[in-house]
C-alpha cells in the first residue's frame, strides 16, 4: 500500500515524541505524514499537542493546520489554494504526494458519485486546467457532453480490480476448519 | 536522627538477600511512617540501594517520598521526580514488586497526578506503559494503572500507545481489596480504577471517532454492577447517550443488566440530555437547536458541547439516510428542503462527504439537478469481502474458545462447585416437601 510510504519516519518521530522534546520541524514532518496518509484524527490532536510558543512562531505549521482544515470540511478546491506553498525541503515531498493523493481520491470519488458534472465544477475540483482535464478524462474514459452552454462530463464508474489471493486450496482448508469447530 | 534510616537500609538489604519478602512487606508497611518523618534525607537512602536487587525497599521510600511531594508546601523538583520513576519502572525486578502489589498501583497514581498538569506529561506515556507491562500477568489483564494511562493520554493528547491497550479485551482484573483486605477503603478504589478506565477509554475512542468501540466502554461502565451510583457512572451515562444518538440515530436503553440503582437514577440526573434525544426523535433540527442552545449551559459545564453538535450534524445525515429509504430519485432543492438545509449546494456537498464515507449509496446527476438513490452495492462475493467474513468468524471462534476456557475455570473453582451443590441439595428438598404437601392422596 502507497499509505504505509512514510511509516518509517513517521514511526521514528512518534518515538521521539514520547521520549523527549522535539523541534517544530518534527512536528511538520510528523504533521504532512498523518495528512497524507489520511489520518485526520490523529493530525488534529497533533495539531492540538504542539506546544503554543512553537505554533506561534512556524509558518508552515500554521500553514499545515489550514491545509488540515480543507481536509476537515473535505473541500477540495479550498485544498488546493491551500495546499499551494513553497514547502520546505523536509516536507517537499510529502506535500507533493499528498497533492497528488487527494487529487486522486478526488478523481475516484468524483467517479462513484456523479452520474453527470459540470466541468467548471470539476474543474474547480481537481484544480485541473481545461486541457489537463481533457487529458485526464480522456485517459478514464470519461465521455464529454454538450448542454447549453456548459460542458457535461459523463464520469465511468470505477471498475473494483479484485484479484483473488489464496489459491482454491486454501479456501478449502478454511472452510475445513469452520465446520469442523462448527460441528465441535 | 539518621540511625532509623540506617536501620531501613540494612533491613532491606538483609531481607532481600535472604529472600523473605513477604515479611519484609509487613515490616516495610510499618516503616512508611519512619520513613515520611525523614523526607529530605530519602535521596540518601536510595543512594545507597539498588532498583533491582532491592526493588521493594525503593518502592516504599519513592511511596514515601512521591506521598511528600503531592503536598502543596514541598517544592518538588518534578523532572528530577520524573526521572526516579522512569529509572524505577525501568529497572525495578517484577517479582519482587508483586509482593506489595497495591503499594506499587499507589506509587503509579500519585505518579500520575503529580504530572499530569505538566508538560511533560506526554513522555510520561511510555513510562506508566512500561509500569503495566512489568507487572501484568497477561495482555489482557486489567489493572488500576490503565486508568493512570488513558488519563495522561486523554491530557497528553496522544492515544497511540493507550489504544494499543485498548483495543486488548479484558478477561481477568488485577484487584487489590484481597491482598489488603482489611481496609475496605481499597475495594472502593479498585472500583474507581475499574470505572474510570472505561470512562476514559470510551473518551479516548470517542476522540477517534470509533463510537462503536466507545459505546461499548460507556457500557460497560454503566452496568457494572453497584449499590450506588457513581459520579463516573453519570458522566459516561451522559456520553452514552450523546454516542448512541451519533451512532444509532436514537438513544439506547439502559442494559438489563446495570443495577436497579443506576437505571432508576441515571435518567432524571441526566435530563438535559434526555430531552435532547427527545428532540432527536422528532427529525426536526429546529427544535434539535432549540434544546441545545436552552441547555447549552450544562452541556458546557460537562465540557460535551463537542459532542453535541456533532449530534445536530448528524441528524442532518441521519435525514438524508431516510430519504434514501423512501425515493429512488429526487432533486437536490427537494433533498435540501426535506432535510432543512439551507440549498441545493448544500445538500449536493452533504450528499457527497456522506458517499465518500459509504454511509449512503447515491448517484448525483448534475445535468438534471437529480439524485439517484441505491442499494447498497456489496453482493457478497468479493474476494475482500471473503476476507472479512473469515476475519470475523476466526474472531467469533477465538472468543467462544475464551469463553468456554472461562467457564471451565468457574466449575472447577471450589467455591463455585460447594455452593452450586448446596443449592441443588436445597432445591431437592424443597421438591421434596412439595411433593409430599400437594400429594392428592393425603
Amino acid at each position: 500500500m502507497q499509505n504505509f510510504k512514510y511509516n518509517d519516519l513517521m514511526q521514528k518521530i512518534e518515538l521521539e515524541e514520547l521520549s523527549t522534546n522535539i523541534e517544530a520541524e518534527a512536528y511538520t514532518q510528523l504533521l504532512a505524514i498523518y495528512l497524507y496518509q489520511d489520518k485526520i484524527a490523529d493530525a488534529k490532536f497533533l495539531w492540538k499537542r504542539i506546544p503554543q510558543p512553537l505554533k506561534n512562531d512556524n509558518k508552515e505549521l500554521k500553514r499545515l493546520n489550514s491545509v488540515m482544515c480543507t481536509l476537515i470540511t473535505n473541500s477540495a478546491t479550498k485544498f488546493f489554494k491551500q495546499v499551494d506553498y513553497p514547502w520546505p525541503s523536509n516536507i517537499k515531498q510529502i506535500m507533493d504526494d499528498l497533492f497528488e493523493r487527494v487529487r486522486r481520491d478526488v478523481l475516484a470519488l468524483v467517479g462513484q458519485a456523479y452520474m453527470s458534472i459540470f466541468e467548471q465544477e470539476l474543474m474547480e475540483l481537481t484544480n485541473l486546467s481545461r486541457d489537463e482535464l481533457k487529458q485526464t478524462c480522456l485517459a478514464l474514459d470519461w465521455k464529454y457532453e454538450n448542454e447549453d452552454q456548459q460542458t457535461v462530463i459523463i464520469p465511468k464508474r470505477p471498475v473494483s480490480e479484485s484479484e483473488l489471493t489464496a489459491s482454491s486450496e486454501d479456501l478449502l482448508l478454511k472452510l475445513t476448519d469452520f465446520v469442523s469447530f462448527l460441528e465441535n | 536522627m539518621a540511625s532509623a534510616l540506617e536501620n531501613y537500609v540494612n533491613n532491606v538489604r538483609t531481607k532481600s538477600s535472604e529472600g523473605n519478602f513477604r515479611i519484609m512487606v509487613e515490616q516495610l508497611n510499618d516503616s512508611v511512617e519512619v520513613l515520611s518523618r525523614y523526607w529530605e534525607l530519602l535521596d540518601n537512602v536510595l543512594e545507597t540501594l539498588d532498583f533491582q536487587q532491592h526493588s521493594l525497599g525503593v518502592l516504599y521510600v519513592l511511596l514515601v517520598k512521591f506521598n511528600g511531594a503531592s503536598s502543596p508546601n514541598v517544592n518538588a523538583n518534578l523532572p528530577q521526580m520524573f526521572n526516579l520513576y522512569k529509572e524505577f519502572i525501568s529497572q525495578c525486578n517484577g517479582e519482587q514488586v508483586r509482593y506489595a502489589t497495591y503499594t506499587y498501583y499507589d506509587l503509579c497514581h500519585m505518579f500520575t497526578s503529580l504530572i499530569v498538569e505538566h508538560p511533560l506529561c506526554i513522555q510520561g506515556i511510555k513510562v506508566v506503559a512500561q509500569a503495566i507491562e512489568k507487572i501484568r500477568l497477561c495482555d489482557s489483564q486489567q489493572t488500576s494503572i490503565h486508568a493512570d494511562l488513558c488519563q495522561i493520554s486523554l491530557k497528553a493528547r496522544c492515544f497511540k500507545t493507550a489504544l494499543s491497550f485498548l483495543d486488548v479485551d479484558i478477561t481477568t482484573i488485577a484487584t487489590t481489596s484481597e491482598v489488603r483486605g482489611q481496609n475496605s477503603n481499597d475495594a472502593n478504589n479498585d472500583a474507581k480504577y475499574f470505572l474510570l478506565y472505561y470512562y476514559y477509554g470510551g473518551m479516548i475512542y470517542t476522540a477517534v471517532k470509533n463510537f462503536d468501540r466507545a459505546l461499548y466502554f460507556f457500557e460497560v461502565c454503566i452496568s457494572t454492577p453497584a449499590a450506588a451510583m457513581s459520579h463516573i457512572m453519570l458522566e459516561a451515562y451522559k456520553k452514552f447517550v450523546l454516542v448512541s444518538l451519533i451512532l444509532h440515530g436514537k438513544v439506547l436503553p439502559i442494559p438489563k443488566s446495570s443495577g436497579p440503582v443506576i437505571s432508576r437514577f441515571m435518567k432524571p440526573l441526566a435530563q438535559a440530555y434526555h430531552d435532547l434525544g427527545n428532540a432527536y426523535a422528532t427529525s426536526t433540527n429546529e427544535e434539535l437547536r432549540i434544546v441545545m442552545n436552552k441547555c447549552s449551559e450544562t452541556f458546557i459545564r460537562d465540557k460535551n458541547m463537542g459532542l453535541v453538535k456533532q449530534v445536530v450534524t448528524s441528524l442532518y445525515k441521519k435525514n438524508i439516510q431516510r430519504l434514501t429509504k423512501t425515493f429512488l430519485t429526487l432533486s437536490l432543492s427537494d433533498v435540501a428542503s426535506r432535510a432543512q438545509l439551507n440549498d441545493a449546494a448544500e445538500a449536493e456537498k452533504y450528499i457527497f462527504n456522506m458517499i465518500k464515507s459509504g454511509e449512503i449509496y447515491a448517484s448525483i446527476n448534475k445535468k438534471d439537478g437529480m439524485v439517484v438513490f441505491k442499494d447498497d452495492p456489496e453482493k457478497y462475493n468479493s474476494p475482500e469481502m471473503f476476507l472479512k467474513v473469515q476475519k470475523d468468524m476466526a474472531e467469533t471462534m477465538d472468543l467462544i474458545r475464551q469463553i468456554n476456557k472461562m467457564e471451565e475455570e468457574i466449575l472447577l473453582n471450589p467455591i463455585y462447585v460447594k455452593k452450586a451443590l448446596g443449592s441443588q441439595e436445597d432445591e431437592l428438598t424443597s421438591q421434596h416437601a412439595k411433593s409430599f404437601s400437594g400429594d392428592p392422596t393425603d
